[in-house]
């Protein structure tokens, strides 16, 4: 079967309700539709250079997939929440991902910390410190804001783009939503 | 956060999520966000750009008129002399541009070009941001930022005139500019209201560079006169090309204009303007409205003077005195009082009225018998400038009189100054006669010399300062420049008889004026330039100037001193050394004023302390009562010698005489800094840092304003001060992190010094590092933690080999171990490795000839009961007229139980000592007081030193006063109060070590205070057994 490129004809609301109905075209679409703004979204955000940990491409599809098909548990709304919901689920996986691999015998114990693997690309050029801050307030901005900020900063979507993920009337809308984000951002962040 | 910050804030966050690129540095000057949201705006941009977010601007959806180079050229927004405007598109770099496109013919395309290059070089935000000047399709455009607001003439249109307050604002903000437009070697030529936009979120933006050229380049043509004349300094109406004073005299009008609504000049046409100029019609700007603060006047009025030269010097200068303006309380125009001290409204002075009720008594004008004189510059009627040195020739020679006071040029600049009056360059004879009044001088002295064929007469007139009578004239002549000195000489000597009043005072010191400076004109000439360059600070020309009188003359005794005083400014010890060598040498040629400076600062170089220099120039008072350089130098010392009524007194003094001399104005915010006066300490700091922006002004401030209560502007500060002078970043960090203790953060404080111990391998700042951090420790009570820094900070040292430092931290440490835990022995162990320490050291003047080292051994040992031998190394140290002696008296009284001699011996230092002192002083008096029953008085005591907590001197001394003066109310029957003490301690203290003497004690005694369950029967009960309450003692 082909796939279109994701010219939103159904929304994801629509589709997610078929994926969780069974159906299994729905959730390739919805990959699709995903995969590659997540990909674009993991070379800034996960850990670069990692061995044994899958590369960035295998994680993100991986996840993707295993995400979609416990799709039943997570009611998004729109399109931004369930963004956001795969970042969260993303970002976990690789703090997993990292555990797991420090936790094979032969290795010398690590703590949680990333030491074989290094920082992502982020990480590395504003620091651990500001990068925790950065989620910190992140996580107390109200669900749109958040929303807004992870779809314009961190993947790029543009104003018309995160207009239509958050069910926004317009660009200049999605536009002064997300700069009162940063704004707050910046008067919340503790670093 | 205003308004304006909230919305600078939200602009820049949508310049972010837009993806523009945001000009990082521009937005830290211009003050509207804080530096804490920049930073993180700035990672917010970081994770946005790793992440790879591509630009989104919003589209400008409009018809391109047309393409000019890169840009869409869309809508025209208005005319002006040189061309068209046009609001553009930069699709390149995605951002809205202003275009001033240039009439064909209008000027040589080249130039503009280059103009325009010029001016893109100034980055600020006061000033429109020029982007590029370029030729395409043959048209000639400047593009530039656009900006949107309104400018000051539509505001005055619509609101009617500015507030004073937001006119200074405003004046401060077009400084700046003006100064980076200066700054760059251009001057815009067209400061008006017009000319200037206020942007909605309230930056305010000079424009319209279409006049901006090049002040040398286009020289100024008369016809083609750029500029709105009513605008237009009068040197520029008639033709001489425009400079920055100038543009001052422009914001000047500006300014005058915004609060009045007015002009300062008017004319129906250019050359009634013209005709209006020369006639001087001008309306003041306080009749123009009555109400404005004459601090701000002042400055607009200066800005206006028809005299380029009368005006404000640079556009730095005219900020400073508006952001003086600024800080003055507001104060109505107020009646001038008559009289010598009061004589006139200081230009840049907060509290005028202040400083005269201090000073009363305190004359300004000459001693009873000794009239005071003043010498104009000389009216040079010949061609060679050589001969203006007659004035200076004249007012040495007179100098020598004892029977005579004569007011130095320096001076006279002060008065003027002092006045409101721009600085002259000349003092001529309405001037002159203008000052004398002011400082009741008795005569005017006005030399002339004419003459030709190298021939010349020398005249010197004498006028009565009221009425400008002459009294008496005097005439000289020299054949030839050889012997004008001479010719000097004699009219010196008849002047002196006219003028001395006692006519059998001795003739001693009435010496040929050559063999006391230098027969050579031309090398006088140099040396009276330098003292015009000293007396302005202007050092590296002053020490040419000298440097080629000297070579003129090798033995002008008075230039080798001058010289190894400006080289000693420099710090340049070699030319010091040689010039003071050379000086010396040639001493008895040095006039006798200038001797004493010679003998102070040689006494100085000698290292024979601070007192020895001090008493010459205490010595050098009673002849010269009025030389400002040794009033300072007195203040100066006598504040590092910690004998503060004498630092103030003299600082003060130098102060009314000049009240922008910087130098004095921060001696005197470090002064009320030691002393714990922390409203004084901030009155001064602010306005040293309105003087002067160099390094110190922002930790002086930084920490008045913490010590206040104002932490986090403090903080603020410091941090910017870090920030310029990274060179200092240690010192700031020490601020900072104090200040952090201060607010109860302490472990923002404690991170500060960690970050500066990550970042510094130095090992002697390492060293200071970790002894600053045991004190922030000592502070939070963490003594263990304290000590073990200063353990490290000693080792550092000792691996050095610098027993300074170590001595330092092992003094620290031994007051640690007995004052804090009660540990005589561990105590007494570091002071035994310190004595070892003394004897490594050679030269004089050391830490350990210091109260701070021995003082701090003498109380340790009184602290732990050996009364004889704390006394008996009192003997060996001190002698009875150091200013320690009262320290030291009122100890050892206190020691005997003396409680009542100790508290008179006390009295003078606890009103003007160091705050540092005090604190131990008044524990040793608390602790008398208490132990002799007189609970009372220790209450008071111990109050006292509680309140001189303040974020720089906290050490284990005030957290024992703390526990002291609970144990004190508790005596006085005040449980209430007691508990309030013990559980400051014990909330200072959280983060301690909890098991310290004092913290066990503290707690012990505050749930003893606690009320506890009520069982038992008032007293009188018949009933058995009677149940007390589990908290009696």
């Amino acid at each position: 079967m082909s796939f279109s490129t994701p010219t939103q004809v159904e929304s994801t609301a629509t589709l997610l309700a078929r994926v969780r109905a069974g159906d299994r075209q729905a959730r390739e679409h919805l990959a699709r539709r995903y995969l590659a703004t997540l990909l674009r979204w993991g070379h800034g955000r996960l850990p670069g250079h990692a061995r044994d940990l899958s590369d960035t491409h295998d994680l993100v599809q991986v996840t993707l997939l295993k995400a979609l098909d416990h799709v039943g548990s997570f009611e998004p709304r729109r399109e931004g929440a369930f963004l956001a919901y795969l970042r969260t689920i993303l970002l976990n996986e690789v703090r997993g991902e990292i555990r797991r691999v420090a936790r094979r015998p032969g290795r010398v114990p690590l703590t949680d910390d990333l030491v074989e693997h290094g920082p992502s690309p982020v990480e590395q050029a504003i620091g651990k410190a500001a990068l925790d801050a950065y989620e910190r307030a992140l996580g107390r901005l109200a669900p749109e804001e958040r929303e807004g900020v992870i779809l314009r900063i961190e993947m790029g979507y543009t104003h018309q783009q995160v207009a239509e993920a958050l069910g926004k009337p317009s660009a200049d809308a999605a536009r002064m939503l997300v700069a009162r984000a940063v704004a707050r951002l910046a008067e919340a962040m503790d670093v | 956060m205003s308004e304006h910050d909230d919305d600078a804030l939200l602009r820049l966050a949508q310049s972010v999520t837009d993806g523009r690129p945001v000009d990082w540095e521009a937005a830290s000057l211009s003050d509207t966000t804080s530096e804490t949201h920049l930073s993180r705006l700035r990672i917010l941009a970081s994770i946005a750009s790793v992440c790879g977010m591509p630009p989104d601007l919003p589209s400008p959806a409009e018809d391109t008129l047309f393409r000019w180079g890169q840009l869409e050229i869309h809508e025209k927004l208005g005319e002006g002399a040189f061309g068209e405007v046009f609001r553009g598109w930069d699709a390149t770099l995605e951002r809205e541009v202003a275009v001033k496109f240039l009439r064909a013919g209008a000027a040589d395309a080249g130039h503009v070009i280059q103009e325009g290059r010029h001016l893109a070089r100034i980055r600020h935000p006061g000033v429109v941001t020029v982007h590029g000047a370029e030729e395409h399709d043959g048209r000639v455009g400047i593009w530039m930022e656009h900006v949107q607001g309104r400018t000051l003439e539509d505001l005055l249109q619509e609101g009617g005139p500015f507030a004073p307050a937001e006119a200074i604002r405003i004046g401060i903000d077009l400084c700046r500019a003006l100064a980076a437009v200066h700054g760059a070697g251009l001057v815009h030529r067209d400061v008006k209201t017009r000319n200037v936009v206020r942007e909605d979120t309230g930056r305010i933006v000079l424009m319209d560079f279409g006049a901006g050229f090049d002040a040398r380049s286009l020289g100024g043509d008369a016809q083609g006169l750029s500029g709105t004349p009513i605008y237009l300094a009068p040197e520029v109406l008639s033709g001489e090309p425009a400079s920055p004073r100038s543009d001052l005299y422009g914001l000047g009008v500006l300014l005058y204009r915004l609060v009045s609504g007015g002009y300062p000049t008017v004319g129906a046409s250019l050359e009634a303007l013209r005709q209006a100029h020369d006639r001087g019609e001008v309306q003041r700007l306080s009749q123009a409205r009555a109400d404005l603060p004459r601090p701000f006047v002042g400055v607009v009025e200066r800005a206006l003077a028809s005299e380029p030269t009368r005006r404000w010097a640079s556009a730095e200068q005219m900020e400073a005195a508006l952001v003086a303006a600024r800080d003055a309380p507001i104060r109505a125009a107020r009646r001038r009082v008559r009289g010598a001290a009061l004589a006139a409204v200081a230009l840049l002075a907060v509290a005028v009225t202040l400083l005269a009720q201090r000073w009363q008594g305190a004359p300004s004008g000459p001693r009873p018998g000794r009239p005071l004189i003043a010498i104009t510059d000389v009216v040079n009627h010949v061609a060679d400038p050589e001969l203006d040195a007659v004035s200076g020739l004249l007012a040495t020679s007179l100098e020598q009189s004892q029977a005579l006071s004569v007011l130095t040029r320096s001076r006279m600049m002060d008065v003027l100054a002092r006045a409101d009056r721009p600085i002259a360059d000349r003092i001529d004879r309405d001037l002159g006669l203008e000052i004398c009044r002011r400082v009741n001088a008795a005569v005017l002295l006005v030399p002339a010399v004419e003459g030709e064929g190298g021939v010349y007469r020398i005249r010197l007139e004498v006028l009565d300062p009221n009425g400008g009578r002459r009294r008496l004239t005097l005439a000289a002549r020299a054949m030839g420049k050889e012997q004008v000195p001479p010719a000097i000489d004699t009219l010196s000597r008849r002047a002196r008889a006219a003028l001395e009043r006692d006519p059998n005072a001795e003739r001693a010191n009435a010496r040929p004026v050559a063999e006391i400076t230098t027969a050579s004109l031309s090398a006088f000439h140099h040396y009276d330039r330098a003292e015009r360059l000293i007396d302005r600070l202007a050092l590296p020309g002053a020490r040419a100037e000298l440097e080629r009188a000297i070579a003129l003359d090798s033995s002008f005794a008075l230039a080798h001193s001058r010289l190894a005083y400006v080289c000693w400014w420099l710090n340049d010890q070699s030319c010091e050394r040689e010039q003071l060598a050379k000086a010396f040498a040639l001493i008895d040629r040095v006039p006798e004023r200038e001797r004493f400076h010679l003998r102070a600062q040689g006494a100085m170089a000698n290292r024979e302390g601070l007192e020895a220099s001090r008493s010459i120039l205490l010595e050098m008072e009673r002849f010269y009562p009025d030389d400002k350089e040794m009033l300072f130098d007195i203040g100066d010392y006598s504040s590092h010698l910690n004998e503060f009524p004498t630092a103030i007194q003299y600082l003060e003094k130098v102060i009314a005489m000049d009240p922008g001399f910087a130098r004095a104005l921060q001696h005197l915010a470090r002064v009320y800094r030691d002393m714990g006066r922390h409203d004084r300490f901030l009155e001064w700091a602010r306005r040293y840092a309105a003087a002067d922006s160099a390094g110190d002004s922002y930790d002086l401030l930084g920490n008045a304003l913490v010590a206040a209560g104002d932490a986090t502007a403090g903080i603020e500060t410091l941090a910017r001060g870090r920030r310029r002078f990274p060179q200092r970043a240690q010192e700031f960090t020490m601020f900072i992190a104090n200040a952090r203790f201060h607010q109860g953060r302490a472990a923002e404080g404690l991170r500060e010094w960690n970050r500066q111990l990550e970042t510094t391998s130095s090992p002697p700042l390492r060293s200071d590092i970790l002894r600053d951090r045991s004190a922030g420790r000592i502070r939070q009570g963490a003594y263990r933690e304290a000590l073990a820094d200063l353990e490290r900070a000693a080792g550092i040292a000792a691996q050095i080999r610098d027993p300074h430092r170590e001595a330092i931290a092992r003094m620290n440490a031994a007051t640690l171990h007995l004052v804090g835990r009660n540990d005589s022995l561990a105590a007494f162990a570091q002071i035994r490795r310190c004595v070892k320490l003394e004897s490594a050291i050679t030269y004089r003047d050391t830490y350990f000839e210091y109260w701070p080292y021995w003082g701090g051994v003498f109380k340790l040992r009184l602290l732990a009961g050996d009364r004889a031998a704390a006394a008996a190394l009192a003997k060996q140290k001190f002698t009875a007229d150091k200013w320690y002696g009262p320290y030291v008296a009122a100890y050892l009284h206190a020691a005997s139980g003396e409680c009542a001699q100790a508290s008179a011996a006390a009295s003078r230092v606890l009103e003007w000592g160091p705050a540092a002192e005090n604190i131990p002083l008044l524990y040793f008096l608390g602790r008398c007081q208490l132990e002799r029953g007189q609970p009372g008085e220790a209450v008071e005591s111990l109050r006292r030193l509680v309140a001189l907590h303040s974020h720089m001197t906290l050490g284990p001394y005030y957290a024992k006063g703390l526990l002291l003066l609970g144990e004190a109310h508790e005596r006085h029957g005040d449980a209430r109060l007691a508990a309030e003490s013990y559980s400051r301690l014990v909330g200072l203290w959280q983060a301690g070590d909890a098991d310290l003497p004092d913290h066990v004690e503290a707690r012990r005694r505050l749930a003893s205070l606690e009320p506890g369950p009520r069982t038992g029967a008032p007293h009188g009960s018949t009933s058995g057994a009677v149940l007390l309450p589990s908290n009696s003692p």
